[in-house]
């Protein structure tokens, strides 16, 4: 009445087993955070946080004044058109006031596509300061959460499930709670 | 014959005497004019409100606003408006005005009988600069003539001696160690050399006393006032000597004893006001300029000293005036501010962009970066 090493490892299994199985049924919660994915809209982000509309004002009020230039611009482009289109004037007199309105016409269209440029640009800079901000805020909640993966692009997303996966509300009410 | 002859010697020696003693009264004469010429424009003493506008229109906007006691020289007349200077600007030249006032406005404003007037010690006519070759000649205008009676306003009227006896009357007696005490006579720098282009240290309030030696290049060693040793590492820095001006010769404004600080203003438009006339420290934290794009602007970014940011009304004289003493030859500037606690590399406060005159040719702020703890 011996027994092997082999046999009394096997009489120690079942309690082995179970303790096994024991922490199997303890661990997924772990495991499974470890692969949390989450999706954020920026755009919703912007539009929805104080932060964001306040960008938007700001990008507006200067939309709003590149307009007012290029609508004096256009205005004065309207006037001299007016009088180089007058009638009665001389061959010469009207040659000069053409050319004064090509270079006018010429200054206007170079003005449109400046405006144009620096809107673009202003609006980039007025993004990126909202979306590093939501950055910040992003990356101290997928630490605390443990999401492994946020994604931000809604275009690499087919469907989302808001209610486990769509973290922008908490994102957008964490982000005006840093903010003043 | 002989004596026919020695008659017309003597007198022809006479004539010769009487016209060289003639020609020495003209180039007296001549030379008194010239020490009496009041330089260029007209000095007008302000008794009531007078609003310097941007732009020489109604409808532009109001830049400063001229008060009771308070020099303005104007210029550059043209279609009842006028380009309007610093008393103490040497150079005719309407890029360094301040702005527009409307002379119906001036001089229903201005003291009765106002006249040109003998320049103070900083505006004598000075070495002709050779800069003023570019600008207009001076073209003399009409004396000033009050367009109607004035209405004097009492308030202001009791006002202004009140105000001239206070500059006149310094708190405290000057001591006398070194140097002599002079007023700053505009809001001016106090740069760490003798020269416009070294670094800014701090800024001189008009009608800060300050005590100052040291005079070399037109620049002086500016000291506390109550400095008591004559030692340059003691001193705060350099300022231009035209800007600092002898007591008895500052005719603006009494510089306030303890400005009040933003939190305890009380009625919104005083707080605003108060604002306007207080000066405001900045720093330069750098200048960027492209060298591969010659015509792109130099970027200025200027970190001011204040602990909430100024209205943009404020905000625009304020950059105007950075413009003014940090703009180099005709270089095309855009400053960008920023407010204490704002990342230095970050994004800015305001931006402005200005036409070669000093006028904003584009000027917005972001009040989205004050949305965020600084």
């Amino acid at each position: 009445m011996y027994q092997t090493p082999m046999s009394r490892s096997i009489l120690l299994r079942p309690p082995f087993f179970s303790a096994v199985i024991l922490m199997l049924l303890l661990a997924p919660w772990p495991a499974r955070a470890e692969q949390k994915i989450g999706f954020v809209n920026p755009q919703r982000v912007v539009n929805e946080t104080r932060l964001g509309k306040t960008a938007k004002a700001d990008l507006a009020r200067y939309v709003a004044d590149k307009d007012r230039t290029a609508k004096a611009s256009a205005a004065q482009v309207e006037t001299l058109r007016k009088e180089a289109e007058a009638p009665g004037l001389s061959a010469p007199d009207r040659a000069r006031r053409e050319e004064l309105l090509r270079r006018k016409a010429a200054q206007h269209e170079q003005l449109l596509s400046e405006n144009a440029r620096d809107i673009k640009a202003e609006e980039t800079r007025l993004l990126q300061y909202v979306m590093r901000r939501a950055e910040a805020v992003l990356e101290d909640l997928g630490k605390k959460g443990g999401y492994a993966i946020i994604f931000t692009d809604p275009a690499a997303v087919g469907y989302v499930d808001k209610a486990s996966v769509d973290l922008t509300e908490r994102v957008a009410h964490e982000l005006d709670g840093r903010g003043k | 014959m002989r004596s026919l002859v020695a008659c017309l010697v003597a007198a022809l020696l006479a004539l010769a005497c009487a016209a060289a003693g003639f020609a020495k009264d003209t180039a007296k004469d001549t030379a008194k004019d010239i020490a009496k010429q009041p330089g260029w424009g007209q000095v007008y003493t302000v008794s009531g409100k007078v609003a310097v506008r941007e732009n020489p229109a109604l409808d532009a906007l109001t830049v400063r606003v001229l008060k009771s006691g308070q020099k303005v020289r104007v210029d550059f007349v043209d279609d009842g408006w006028a380009a309007a200077f610093d008393p103490a600007e040497t150079v005719r030249a309407e890029t360094r005005a301040q702005g527009y006032v409307r002379l119906a406005e001036l001089r229903a404003e201005a003291i009765p009988g106002a006249k040109p007037e003998a320049l103070p010690r900083s505006e004598q006519p000075a070495k002709p600069e050779k800069s003023a070759k570019a600008e207009k000649p001076a073209k003399p205008d009409k004396p000033a003539k009050p367009d109607k009676p004035n209405k004097p306003d009492k308030t202001v009227k009791a006002a202004a001696p009140e105000q001239a006896k206070k500059a006149a009357s310094p708190k405290q007696a000057p001591p006398q160690n070194f140097g002599e005490i002079r007023v700053a006579d505009c809001r001016m720098a106090v740069r760490a050399g003798r020269a416009k282009e070294t670094e800014f240290l701090r800024l001189l309030l008009p009608g800060q006393r300050v005590r100052v030696d040291f005079l070399e290049d037109g620049w002086f060693a500016v000291f506390d006032p109550d400095e008591k040793v004559r030692d340059l590492s003691r001193a705060w820095g350099y300022g231009r000597d035209k800007l600092l001006v002898p007591e008895k010769d500052y005719a603006g404004q009494p510089l306030p004893a303890t400005p009040e600080p933003a939190g305890k203003e009380t009625p919104a438009k005083g707080s605003q006001k108060l604002k306007g006339e207080d000066a405001v420290g900045y720093a330069v934290l750098g200048r960027q300029v492209d060298h591969l794009r010659p015509l792109a602007p130099v970027v200025l970014r200027v970190r001011l000293d204040m602990p909430a940011p100024p209205a943009p009304e404020a905000l625009r004289k304020i950059v105007r005036e950075i413009w003014k003493a940090e703009r180099r030859k005709n270089e095309d500037l855009r400053l960008e501010v920023l407010l204490p606690g704002m990342e230095k590399d970050g994004l800015a406060f305001a931006v402005a962009r200005f036409h070669d005159d000093g006028r904003l040719r584009e000027f917005w702020w972001r009040e989205v970066v004050l949305r965020t703890k600084r």
